[in-house]
């Protein structure tokens, strides 16, 4: 089972892309990438191991860096010369902790979704942040940093207010900043998301089957451990019964969805790399159409389709009639008989 | 045709809220990428759902042919049957099917499963198939059955109910007379099973072959030769009818769950019919709550026993108390012969009202055994002293009314007494005896 790593490793990439952009730039570098890096993996550790399997040693390296956060958040004066590079170090560990939670298994389908988005919108707030605030020289004072970044931070939201209104997008960066290599590593993110959330299963995370054919336990396992003094029609209704498909290392059924959604995002993206201006209103016309259609499909009343079967011929499925149940057996006075099934004895 | 509608789960619901936040950070940001990732994740919702929406089109109750397949009707309690629903789908395209097959709580499944979760390929049939066995007596519902369709990411459902239930009538079963199989309760011959027992009554049975443990006085001296005596068979005093009356009223309903005192009553009354018809005698059954609910006059035979015995297994206990005045009265119209009454009873009537009317029954020739349920008896023991305590006190005012009951009773001449849990079945056992004196009667 390792497939909840290889996804942390996945949902992590960008943000290994946004310290190798950032931290060298930064003095105290190494400080700053330590204490993200040992944020993001303790958190992340944390959280993709089961409540019960929390041990006290990581329950302490978590609070011991909470603790430094909290400090270096409060007053990172207090942290000597080095407080504003370990805050921004924190501020690089907190998409780390963001994908901790996408990869971890209790987590709902939803606040992984809304959990990735705001990792990758934190990535790319930092990285947007950054030319603004590195200096000509390639060194960057963390302070400058975190007020630029602050600024990026608080002019999105004033772009967001002014949205409603029509008012027009001002050239922010965030607006205008497009990373070719942190949007390819964003599309391996989301295989890492892509890898937790998509399994087949029932609303209820019952697993489903995967085998396309069924398989069928062999003849002695389906057979009655008693007699019950069933009769052979019984006993024979018994073994024929349907058993649940043994998973196999097939492909399952019904995992169409996956590749179209996949078909339609990659149609998307490339459109945004060859068109940019035509990609989103283009999604947005798809996403509409496709929720009209969904609409319409589960409202309107669909015709049945042809039955291609020919009518059972299988004559010991007994309509309800020909099995009078035991009410009508006692009005009619007429007793029990052996066509209303057998009266066993317990052994 | 209804088609049953599509459902989102909290699962599919979540990821839709999901993504749209995603697309909500999107226009935060005004970034291509996070509108990139939004699209991407909304797409990968409604294709499934949209995919999902066409694999079932079609999905309703009419969809499906349907058919309960060599399942018991009649089981024994403690016994064994079988339950089977066969599916078959008529729909184009597969999907991923979960049936249900609910019953009832009472019947514990032995083998097989009442549920299945799979791939349901079109055109193909499915079938479930398990083996219960009924925990207490009465109609046992089975069904109706569900289906659910699944789609692959658990995103959303649909589900119908089909109109298949099934029952399963659980009789009881005395537990003093071992029954094999095949079973003597679905013959429908007369007289197949009776066993007449023989003793020394007053009526005359039979002749049979001298044998050295006679006595004389039972030699019939003008049917024997010099080589052979024979003796004469008498059916013995205890063959006379007896009547089970079991109050169904809202009385019966004390102790806990089904560990009530209809319960009790009913393995008690069963007992002793079973002995009685063992015996050769004659028996039946008087339900009854506010009225007569059922009226199974005494008689013999195995179609009379099977009738007998199925009357117990539908008695049901009732909201409202019960009239035993009522039952009473009701009765002494009906009996033509001298008729041994066991009465299990915690009726709504003023004690008071009863004593004329035990009487009068006493007076026309019949016998009265009153079982009351003993209030105090029919709950477990509290662990904690105090909270027993308490418990009685609550109690207290059902137990005086039983003693008041069980003194009017007495009064009209009837042989009274309580029963707690388990009790009921001991009380009458000890009643069968050939000295039927009730202990701790009134």
């Amino acid at each position: 089972m390792i497939e909840r790593p290889v996804a942390f490793a996945a949902l992590s990439a960008p943000f290994v892309w946004v310290v190798v952009e950032l931290v060298p730039h930064l003095p105290g570098a190494a400080a700053a990438v330590v204490v993200a890096a040992s944020v993001g993996l303790a958190v992340g550790i944390l959280t993709l191991l089961q409540p019960e399997a929390i041990g006290i040693p990581n329950v302490g390296v978590a609070a011991g860096l909470v603790l430094v956060a909290a400090a270096a958040t409060a007053a990172p004066g207090a942290l000597g010369p080095y407080g504003p590079a370990i805050f921004v170090g924190l501020l690089v560990g907190v998409p780390w902790m963001l994908v901790g939670f996408v990869a971890r298994s209790a987590s709902h389908v939803g606040a992984r979704f809304v959990t990735f988005g705001l990792a990758v919108s934190w990535g790319l707030l930092l990285l947007a942040a950054a030319p603004g605030a590195i200096g000509t020289g390639g060194s960057a004072v963390a302070s400058s940093y975190l007020s630029q970044l602050a600024a990026t931070f608080v002019d999105q939201f004033r772009v967001f207010g002014g949205l409603l209104p029509g008012a027009a997008i001002p050239p922010l960066p965030v607006n205008q900043f497009f990373d070719p290599t942190y949007a390819f590593l964003v599309a391996v993110a989301i295989g890492g998301l892509l890898l937790v959330t998509i399994r087949p299963q029932t609303g209820a995370r019952s697993p489903l089957p995967v085998a396309v054919r069924g398989y069928h336990a062999p003849e002695a396992e389906r057979e009655l451990t008693g007699s019950y003094g069933f009769s052979a029609a019984q006993q024979a209704v018994f073994r024929e019964r349907s058993t649940g498909d043994v998973p196999l290392a097939t492909w399952p059924p019904g995992l169409e969805p996956v590749f179209f959604g996949a078909a339609a995002a990659g149609t998307v993206l490339l459109a945004a790399f060859l068109v940019p201006l035509w990609a989103v209103p283009a999604g947005v016309a798809g996403v509409g159409v496709a929720a009209l259609w969904l609409v319409r499909t589960t409202e309107r009343p669909m015709p049945l389709p042809r039955p291609r079967l020919p009518p059972p011929s299988d004559e010991t499925i007994a309509p309800p009639e020909s099995a009078p149940s035991a009410d009508s057996v006692v009005d009619e006075g007429t007793g029990p008989t052996a066509d209303h099934g057998p009266v066993a004895s317990p052994e | 045709m209804a088609l049953a509608p599509l459902r989102l789960t909290v699962r599919g619901s979540g990821a839709l809220t999901g993504a749209l936040l995603v697309l909500v950070l999107a226009f935060y940001t005004t970034n291509v990428l996070l509108f990139l990732v939004a699209f991407f994740l909304i797409g990968l919702v409604l294709s499934s759902l949209l995919t999902f929406v066409s694999a079932t089109r079609g999905f309703a109750a009419e969809a499906f042919q349907v058919g309960r397949v060599e399942c018991s009707s009649l089981v024994k309690v403690g016994g064994t049957g079988l339950v089977s629903v066969r599916l078959t789908s008529e729909l184009p395209r597969g999907f991923y099917a979960e049936v249900r097959d609910p019953h009832s709580d009472r019947l514990r499944r032995l083998e097989g499963s009442d549920r299945l979760l799979t791939w349901w390929a079109p055109e193909e049939s499915l079938q479930l198939a398990y083996v219960v066995s009924p925990d207490l007596r009465g109609l046992l519902d089975v069904g109706p059955t569900v289906l659910i369709a699944h789609d692959t990411l658990g995103l959303a459902f649909k589900s119908v109910t089909f109109d298949d239930p099934w029952s399963i009538e659980a009789l009881v079963q005395p537990p003093s007379v071992p029954i094999g199989h095949p079973v003597r309760l679905p013959s429908n011959v007369v007289g197949q099973t009776s066993l007449p027992a023989r003793g020394a009554g007053s009526e005359f049975h039979a002749l049979r072959a001298y044998e050295a443990t006679d006595e004389f006085r039972h030699i019939a001296w003008s049917r024997s030769t010099q080589s052979q005596l024979y003796v004469r068979e008498y059916d013995r005093e205890s063959q006379q009818d007896l009547l089970v009356l079991i109050d169904v009223g809202r009385g019966m309903a004390t102790g806990t769950g089904y560990e009530n005192a209809l319960e009790d009553a009913i393995a008690a009354a069963a007992r002793a019919l079973r002995t009685t018809f063992d015996e050769g005698g004659r028996g039946g059954v008087v339900l009854f709550g506010e009225d007569v609910r059922r009226f199974v006059p005494a008689g013999r035979g195995s179609d009379h026993e099977f009738e007998t015995l199925r009357a117990l297994t539908d008695a049901e206990v009732e909201a409202k108390p019960s009239s035993l005045a009522t039952a009473l009265r009701f009765l002494r119209a009906q009996l033509r012969r001298p008729t041994s009454l066991l009465l299990f009873t915690a009726p709504g009537d003023e004690p008071a009202k009863l004593t004329p009317e035990a009487a009068a029954l006493r007076y026309a020739g019949h016998r009265l055994y009153a079982l009351v349920p003993d209030v105090a008896a029919m709950y477990p023991e509290l662990p904690d002293v105090s909270q027993q305590d308490a418990f009685r006190a609550i109690v207290q005012p059902g137990i005086r009314r039983a003693r008041a009951l069980t003194g009017a009773l007495a009064q009209g001449g009837a042989s009274v007494a309580l029963f707690g849990r388990d009790g009921a079945a001991d009380t009458v056992a000890r009643l069968f005896t050939p000295d039927p004196r009730l202990p701790g009667g009134a």
